[in-house]
Order: C-alpha cells, then sequence, then structure tokens
C-alpha cells in the first residue's frame, strides 16, 4: 500500500503537512470561492431539473472553464458534480421526478413526505444528508484512495454480471407484497433495455423498423415518464378535490436544524449508506445510478419498520442522498489514482483534465501533486455551499411548488417533462418516449406495479448482459465455461449478497417471530421470577 | 345529496398477465425472419422466456389467490382523458408550430382547462403566468444551455 | 385589482412577443452568418467530443460565429448521422464522423437510417491505428510471444476492445486470419472500460486505440501498431506490416455535413477545419493525446471513404458478416 511508486508518496518521503496548507491557501481565495458557489449552486439547479443529468450539467459547463486556469476550471467543475448529484433531490421529493437517476430512491419516501406537508423535512433531511455523505466521502479520497481502486480493478465481467444480479434483487423489498409483480416489472424493465445495438455482435433487436430506436430507451425519458406523468394525471384527475397537491407545512421555524439533528442521530444508516455510496462509485462499470438504490435496499432490510417505508420514512431519504453524494467522490478515486472514471460525470472530468493539458493518472498525483489536492479539499467546500444553498433554497422552493395551484402546477411539470426529455439528445423521439412511458407507466400503476423495478430493469439490464456475455466469450477456453462465474472471491460475496437480498422478504417475516418470541419468553420468565 | 362512490374491484393480475404475454408476444414477433449473431440474440430470449414464465405464473396465481384492487370514482376520469389528448397535441404540434409556440398555446389550454373557475380574470392570471415560465424556461435552455430546439411555422 | 392583472398581462405579452420576435432569424447575407450546430455522436469526455472541443474555439475565430457542440448519442453513432442526413443542408448542422463505423452500420444493419454515401464528406483530421497492448507487467514481451501462446491454447487470448463490429474487432480478426490463430475477441462499450478489464487482469491484452496507449502509457506495454509506418508517438513500436502480417486497421474521425448541402458550404467548412487543423497548438495538443492529425480535403475523403468501403465489403463477406 505505501511503497515509491505509490502514487501518494512524495518524492522525499517527508510527511507533508505542508502540502493540505498550501492546497488550502489555493482555495481561500474570493475568486475561486465565488467560483466553487456557483458551481456548486449552478449543479443543484441543474441536478433539480428533470432531463439534466449530471453527466451533462458537467459537459455543458466545460467550455465555460476553457477560460480559466485549470485548478478553477476543474474545482468549478467539481463543484459542479457534487451540487447535480444533490439537486436531484428536490425534484424527487416535490414533484416525484428524480432530477438525475442518483435520487431514484428519494422519490420513494420523499415525495410521500412532501404530501403530508412535510416536504421542508424532507428536503432538510436530504441536504444534511448529501453533505454528510459529500463529506465521508472527500475524506475516502483523500486518505483510501490507492487501496480502494486496486481492490476496483478487482471487478471483471462475471463480477459485474453478480453485481447487476445483486442490484435486481433490490426488487424483492421494494415490492414485499407482490413480488411476483415486481420481478415480472424488473424483467420488463430489461427488455427494454435490450432495444437497440447488442453490445456484443452489433444486431439491431427490437427496433421495429424505426431507425430511431437503435439507440434504445434512453434512461432519463424513461424516468420522467414513469414517475412523474402519473403524479401529473393524478393531480389532474383530483383537482377537484383539492387546490394545492403540496400543503403548505405548518410555519415551524427551526424545521432544518431540528432535522438535520434527526439525521445525525442515525449514524448507523448514515455509515453504512456512505460506504455503500462510495463502493459503488469505484467500481469503473457500476455507473453510480444504484448506488442510492442499493443504500435504500439495506436500509429498509436493516430497519424493525420495514414495512413504513415507502410511507414517508426520513431514513429513506438519509440514505439514498447520503449515498448519492458519497459516490461522487467514490467516482474520483479510479479517475485521480488510476485515470479511470468511476461514473459517466468523471468521465467528463477526465475529459476535461486532457483539455487542460492533464493526464489523469498516478502520475497526475506525482507531478502536480498540489493541484490534486487542492481539487479534492475544494470538494469540502463545494459541499459546505451546498449545505447552505439547501438551507435557504431548499425552503423557497418548496414554497413555491405549495404555492402553485395545480392548474398550472399540473401543465408546467408537463412542460419541464417535455423540455427535460427533449434536452438529453435533441430528440423528439425521446419526448414521445417518455409520454407514452408515462401513460404505460399511469396504467401499470392502476395494475399494481411499482415503476422502481422496471426502471431498475433498464438501468441494469446493460450491465447485467455485458457482464454475462463478455464472461462467456472469456470463458470460451475453459475446460467447463460457466465455472468462470464462480471463481472469483469477489464474485462469491456478490452471490451471497444476492442470495441474502433475494430471500430477505421470505426468511424477515420469520427472523420477526423468532424475535417476537424470544422476547415473549424473556418477559414470561421476567414475570414469573 | 350524499354521493356514492361505487367501487370496483377488477382482478389486475388477470389483466396483467395477458397484457404482458401480449407484450412478449409483440417482441418476440420482432425476433422472427431475422438473422441474428449467436450472443446477440443470446440475453434477450432468455429475458423473454423468464417473463413467459412469470406471466404465466402470474395467470395462475389470479385464479388461486388473486389481488383485487379498488378502481375508485373519486378521480374526474374525463379530465384525464382530455388532459392526456391535449398533452399528445402539444407534443405533436411542436414540429408544426415551434417548441415555445405550441408549449404557450398548449399549456395554456391545460392551465384553464383544469381550472374550477372558468372567468376572464382567471384566464389572464393563467396566460401571464404561462408567458412568463415558458418564456423565461426556454430562454435558459435555448439560449444559455444551447439546446436547439424543433422550430415549426413559429420559434 | 381586475384592472391591474389586465395591465400586467397586457405587459407581458408584449414584452414576450418583442423578446420571441427578436429570436426570429432571417437567413440573409453569406455564410456563416448564425451559429452552427457541430453534433458529436459519442459520450462526452470520449475521443469524438475532446478532438471537437479543441476544435471549437479556433473554428470560431475562423467562421466568425459560435459553434455549439450538441450530442445526440446512440446506436453506436448511428443515432446521430440518420438525424444528420434529415438536417437541413444550409451549412449550419455537422456532425463529426467515424471510419469504419459509417461504413460497416450500413453494411451490417438493417435500418441504420442512413447510407454511408449520403454522408457528404467536408474533412478528415485524424487517425488513430489499433495498438495491440499487453499489461506492464505480463509474460509476453512481443507479439511473437502472445501469437505461440494463442497457438497452443486456443480461444485462451482474449484481447479486449471498443465495439463490435469496429476496428478494434476487424483488427483481432485479421490477425487470426494473417496469423493463424484462434484469439478470443471480447467487445466492451467504448474504450474506457477496457482499461480495467485489462489492468484487473480479466483479458490477456487489448486491441485497442492509439489514444489508449498514449494515455496509459506507463501500465500498458504496446506490441504492435497497426498502421502502415511506424506511429510517431510510439517509434519503439513495431508494425504489424514489419512483423510480417498485413493487419492495417484504425479509427479515422472526421466531420461531415447533410447530403445536399452545396459545395461552397462545404468548402468554405474544409477550409475553416484545414486552417485549425495546422494550428500548432492544437496538433500539438492531439499528438500528446495519441491522435495522429490528418488534413485530408472533401475529395479527399470522400474517395478515402469508397475505398475502404470496398475493402471492408471484402471482409466482411469473407468473415461472413455481410447482410
Amino acid at each position: 500500500m505505501g511503497g515509491k511508486n505509490h502514487p501518494f508518496s512524495h518524492r522525499e518521503g517527508k510527511m507533508d503537512g505542508n502540502i493540505y496548507i498550501t492546497a488550502l491557501t489555493n482555495l481561500l481565495n474570493i475568486k475561486i470561492l465565488i467560483l466553487i458557489f456557483l458551481g456548486a449552486a449552478g449543479g443543484m439547479v441543474a441536478g433539480a431539473l428533470p432531463g439534466i443529468t449530471a453527466t451533462m450539467s458537467v459537459a455543458l459547463l466545460i467550455p465555460f472553464t476553457f477560460t480559466m486556469d485549470p485548478i478553477a476550471g476543474l474545482v468549478t467543475l467539481g463543484a459542479i458534480y457534487c451540487g447535480a448529484i444533490y439537486g436531484g433531490c428536490f425534484s424527487a421529493i416535490l414533484i416525484n421526478t428524480p432530477g438525475t437517476p442518483s435520487s431514484i430512491g428519494t422519490c420513494f419516501d420523499g415525495f410521500p413526505m412532501a404530501k403530508q406537508g412535510r416536504a421542508e423535512e424532507a428536503i432538510a433531511g436530504a441536504t444534511t444528508a448529501s453533505v454528510v455523505g459529500g463529506i465521508f466521502g472527500t475524506f475516502v479520497l483523500l486518505f483510501l484512495s490507492p487501496f480502494l481502486a486496486d481492490q476496483a480493478l478487482k471487478f471483471g465481467p462475471p463480477e459485474y454480471f453478480w453485481l447487476g444480479i445483486f442490484g435486481l434483487t433490490i426488487i424483492a423489498s421494494l415490492t414485499a407484497k407482490s413480488i411476483i409483480k415486481g420481478l415480472i416489472g424488473g424483467m420488463f424493465g430489461v427488455l427494454l433495455s435490450t432495444i437497440g445495438i447488442a453490445p456484443i455482435g452489433g444486431d439491431v433487436r427490437f427496433s421495429f423498423g424505426q431507425p430511431a430506436l437503435q439507440g434504445g430507451v434512453s434512461l432519463i425519458p424513461a424516468l420522467i415518464g414513469f414517475f412523474c406523468i402519473p403524479e401529473v394525471l393524478n393531480m389532474i384527475g383530483t383537482a377537484h378535490k383539492i387546490t394545492q397537491r403540496i400543503p403548505l407545512s405548518k410555519k415551524r421555524k427551526g424545521v432544518f436544524l431540528s432535522t438535520a439533528a434527526k439525521v445525525l442521530k442515525m449514524p448507523v444508516t448514515l455509515l453504512r449508506s456512505m460506504i455503500i455510496g462510495v463502493i459503488v462509485g469505484i467500481i469503473p462499470g457500476a455507473g453510480g445510478n444504484i448506488a442510492n438504490l442499493v443504500a435504500y435496499n439495506e436500509t429498509v432490510r436493516a430497519s424493525k419498520h420495514p414495512e413504513k417505508f415507502g410511507t414517508g420514512m426520513l431514513e429513506g431519504v438519509v440514505s439514498t442522498e447520503s449515498a448519492n453524494n458519497a459516490e461522487v467522490e467514490g467516482s474520483l478515486v479510479p479517475l485521480l489514482t488510476l485515470g479511470i472514471p468511476g461514473a459517466p460525470p468523471a468521465a467528463v472530468l477526465f475529459g476535461a483534465l486532457m483539455l487542460h493539458g492533464l493526464r489523469p493518472g498516478p502520475e497526475l498525483f506525482a507531478v502536480h501533486t498540489t493541484f490534486v489536492y487542492t481539487f479534492i479539499i475544494s470538494l469540502f467546500f463545494a459541499n459546505i455551499m451546498m449545505l447552505f444553498i439547501g438551507i435557504f433554497g431548499g425552503r423557497m422552493m418548496a414554497r413555491a411548488i405549495s404555492a402553485t395551484p395545480v392548474k398550472l402546477l399540473a401543465p408546467f411539470i408537463v412542460f419541464l417533462c417535455i423540455i427535460g426529455s427533449y434536452a438529453i439528445r435533441n430528440q423528439m423521439l425521446d419526448v414521445v418516449t417518455m409520454f407514452g412511458l408515462g401513460l404505460a407507466g399511469y396504467g401499470l400503476k392502476k395494475l399494481g406495479f411499482h415503476p422502481g423495478p422496471i426502471v431498475l430493469g433498464i438501468i441494469l439490464g446493460p450491465i447485467i448482459e455485458e457482464g454475462f456475455v463478455q464472461s462467456l466469450l472469456i470463458g470460451k477456453a475453459w475446460t467447463i465455461p460457466w465455472t468462470i462465474f464462480f471463481v472469483n472471491p469477489i464474485s462469491v460475496i456478490l452471490i451471497i449478497l444476492c442470495i441474502l437480498s433475494a430471500s430477505w422478504p421470505f426468511v424477515s417475516p420469520k427472523i420477526e417471530k423468532i424475535r417476537d418470541n424470544l422476547a415473549k419468553a424473556r418477559r414470561m420468565k421476567r414475570s414469573e421470577s | 345529496m350524499k354521493k356514492i362512490e361505487s367501487v370496483r374491484n377488477i382482478n389486475t393480475d388477470r389483466i396483467s398477465s395477458i397484457i404482458m404475454l401480449i407484450i412478449v408476444g409483440t417482441f418476440a414477433s420482432q425476433l422472427i425472419g431475422r438473422t441474428f449473431t449467436q450472443y446477440g440474440i443470446l440475453f434477450p430470449k432468455v429475458i423473454l422466456t423468464i417473463l413467459v414464465a412469470l406471466s404465466i405464473g402470474l395467470l395462475i396465481k389470479s385464479w388461486v389467490a388473486p389481488e383485487l384492487r379498488e378502481i375508485s370514482k373519486e378521480e374526474n376520469k374525463i379530465k384525464i382523458v382530455v388532459g392526456i389528448v391535449i398533452m399528445i397535441i402539444w407534443i405533436w404540434t411542436i414540429s408544426l408550430l415551434g417548441f415555445l409556440t405550441s408549449s404557450i398555446i398548449w399549456f395554456a389550454v391545460l392551465g384553464f382547462y383544469i381550472s374550477e373557475r372558468k372567468n376572464l380574470s382567471s384566464f389572464l392570471f393563467i396566460i401571464s403566468a404561462v408567458f412568463c415560465m415558458t418564456i423565461l424556461f426556454w430562454f435558459i435552455f435555448h439560449k444559455i444551455l444551447l439546446v436547439p430546439f424543433p422550430r415549426g411555422i413559429f420559434v | 385589482m381586475k384592472k391591474k392583472i389586465l395591465l400586467l398581462s397586457l405587459g407581458w405579452i408584449l414584452v414576450s412577443l418583442i423578446l420571441a420576435g427578436l429570436t426570429f432569424n432571417m437567413a440573409l447575407g453569406a455564410y456563416p452568418e448564425r451559429p452552427i450546430n457541430y453534433i458529436i455522436c459519442f459520450n462526452p469526455g470520449g475521443e469524438s467530443d475532446l478532438t471537437a472541443r479543441l476544435q471549437q474555439p479556433l473554428l470560431e475565430k475562423v467562421l466568425g460565429v459560435s459553434v455549439i457542440i450538441s450530442y445526440k448519442i446512440g446506436g453506436g453513432g448511428a443515432l446521430g448521422w440518420s438525424e444528420l442526413v434529415k438536417a437541413k443542408p444550409d451549412g449550419y448542422t455537422i456532425a463529426g464522423d467515424n471510419i469504419p463505423h459509417i461504413i460497416l452500420q450500413p453494411l451490417i444493419r438493417k435500418e441504420t437510417g442512413y447510407k454511408t454515401e449520403q454522408l457528404k464528406q467536408i474533412y478528415c483530421f485524424e487517425f488513430t491505428p489499433d495498438v495491440l497492448v499487453v499489461k506492464n507487467d505480463s509474460p509476453f514481451k512481443s507479439l511473437s510471444d502472445l501469437l505461440d501462446y494463442a497457438k497452443k491454447h486456443p480461444g485462451a487470448v482474449t484481447l479486449g476492445g471498443s465495439g463490435s463490429p469496429s476496428a478494434n474487432s476487424l483488427g483481432v480478426a485479421k490477425l487470426n486470419k494473417e496469423a493463424g490463430v484462434d484469439i478470443t475477441y471480447v467487445p466492451f462499450t467504448g474504450s474506457a472500460p477496457t482499461i480495467p478489464a485489462l489492468l484487473g487482469g480479466h483479458v490477456t491484452g487489448l486491441m485497442s486505440y492509439s489514444t489508449m496507449a498514449i494515455v496509459y502509457k506507463k501500465k500498458l506495454r504496446p506490441l504492435a501498431v497497426a498502421s502502415e509506418e511506424r506511429f510517431p508517438a510510439l517509434p519503439d513500436v513495431p508494425t504489424f506490416k514489419e512483423l510480417g502480417l498485413n493487419v492495417v486497421e484504425g479509427a479515422w474521425r472526421g466531420v461531415a455535413a447533410p447530403p445536399e448541402t452545396p459545395d461552397e458550404i462545404i468548402n468554405i467548412l474544409a477550409n475553416a477545419f484545414d486552417k485549425v487543423c495546422r494550428d500548432d497548438k492544437f496538433v500539438g495538443r492531439m499528438e500528446a493525446m495519441g491522435f495522429q492529425v490528418v488534413h485530408w480535403g472533401p475529395e479527399e475523403y470522400t474517395k478515402f471513404v469508397q475505398k475502404k468501403t470496398e475493402e471492408y465489403k471484402k471482409i466482411l463477406k469473407e468473415l461472413g458478416l455481410l447482410k
């Protein structure tokens, strides 16, 4: 872990408290701080708009950074990345549409909270969790990068396959009441993900004669359609009953502080989610979108009241938002140490570094040490800025949405959905897909299908397929080809996790019973004695 | 006079499984008559098979232990249908009239349709709010983020 | 109160109409006089994107209008190119295009949405040959080591690459034919995922592009380059040809316009790209990233596409991939 070739070992071997001080002084100048602030704020707004992903936010703002020096430019992009991932929680909570795919899980409990008039509490919780997650992630990035990056390399195609399957087992927790429908939804999502070009062989599948379907079903229109349109249609259908969809929360001062305190009193949930976030971020092929869902799943499974999730549990929002912000820094671990981006936005940062003439990788640390440390420490600042913007901006947004009457809010959301789904690839087809899937999602909801599994299927389908087929190719020459799926210790760990996760809905009520019986027995013993 | 809200119970399991089987059939029909590479079509075939199995399982469940859901009449179904129609027309006219124009028109129409009070001041309120919101966002996306929106007869 | 609302509304409507009217564009005057839309058909952060972003500021200076980079990702580029051929041929929409993608896709797929000939080529600016790399600490020190091992263990040697079919996959196919071995090609979606696969030891080596070999120079050992002559940035690496194997393959990137675009506009754009691609700083940056800069105008590029089309038709027939 140490040694001369270690990216973090500095030539003369002296311990560098200096480097941190230099980095800090670089950052404590007004221009940089303003850039971080604008980056975080801009990222938050972009992330809150459904359809603008974190990747797009960073990519769209790269040209603005050309006129800056590399460190200022990169620090700004980093702030945008952090802000965008955080910003996704706003639309997830207020209009049940994940602003970025990293906030899908936030919809599950965030939106019910908003419907109960607890929108401010949800946003406060999400803000606190995001900031804590981001700061945790930055510490990991600062001190544990090389070790973790090496572990990430151990993930090969079979491991990605099992990781994808593990992701699918989340369905079991989301739809404990009707698992078979959840599985059908998930498989339907996977089927949708196969539309387009096969990763191996290049075949065009299920394009139904439309060249535009070669690109497959884009995730964002599906997200917007499945999560948002059914809510809008509900709004329209019940407009005659209530004028405000999101009830105004009672004007209580100190919502933020009391919620923040509540969040900090959930250290186990926070820690578990943040660790999951970092791990998912580090693994290059995992993408980052699933960090919040895996964290949510684990929180539900570990909870004493799993059935309450989905009805407005603050813990749900906390787990998803801390995970996705920890994932930001996680994705930077392999980028800065090995030059391999851990998630698509990190890939854009990779490009930005290249454009500024800096090559990410171990050389970057050795040659531009101050630069790298300045960048990493700037993420602390970005997260803290997010805290402040979230405190004020969040309340404003919640009030604004509550104050808007349904007759304006519903069409406005439709307008945002159209813009959002169009802006991804500048294709009207995506708008049509969004709306079509939206109507389908409305129908499916009435029939008892939760949108989560379908979306999970769309996200995980490519990961599972590529892992599957690549493993088969690599294992072609093995004596027994399919053993390739079981050989690596990481595969075995993942398989065990899959079994645990998938069997949980069946096993957990039994564990509950055993726990209850034990408690009863203990009580009877006490009353006897 | 008390409104009696009638509640219908429908066997969602049966409907869903049949719909899913139809969907699988549609996708599967895309497989016949075309040539695919071995690895290119392996995975979709597996998924289609699993879906068929699950759908049949759900169909069986719909007889053995169906999940009956209530479809209440609390929702104003007509408004929803008309709303959907307006949205379809909205999306359809984007390339005809141009993004901004069609958005302004149909946003306002939808808003006015949903609105409970249909008088002049309500109409003007909606129109001015619509103008503000659409132009603001159009400006951010088109001029700042440089997203090329479709143009039709108008902008 | 009602009067106030009325006045306010009318005022807003007026202001908005004025704003909207200001954006009405009348296409008069010399080309170019509006912003040009430069479509990239691959992911941001990728090679096509990086090249375009390096070109963008210089293009804006030469042409005098803004150049807006937008993305149309999907189908390995097919989505963007099928949109390009439907766009208005007024010179305000251009797209980066890649050989062999634009040739292979219509030959292999049924409904690509475009035909190779429909893309009116403007300029070709870079070439990244295939490079066969292994890990720095790999037991294979030369290409012959690898090929010997491959002969003894058919199917055991795996080379990762980007896309299928693509320049990488064809490179491996050609190598298999020329050397009489059976190396398994493992496709990944893009060049980026191939690196962790190699570094983690999941594949034996990569048939990747020169850009990967340069960027990850410290971790990879290039065994051979699939170009006609030695690649300038990798002077110590032999070409396949030198080693007796006729494997020349790689990706060329250029820019194209919709089919009916007038020749005068094509020439203006070609001259602009030419100036940009001869800029010293631009060339320096590109070569540092592992690109070989090329300067082919419309006629040269079009002829090259036709030549390559014939070549790929033959290869695909031999491999049985032609539809």
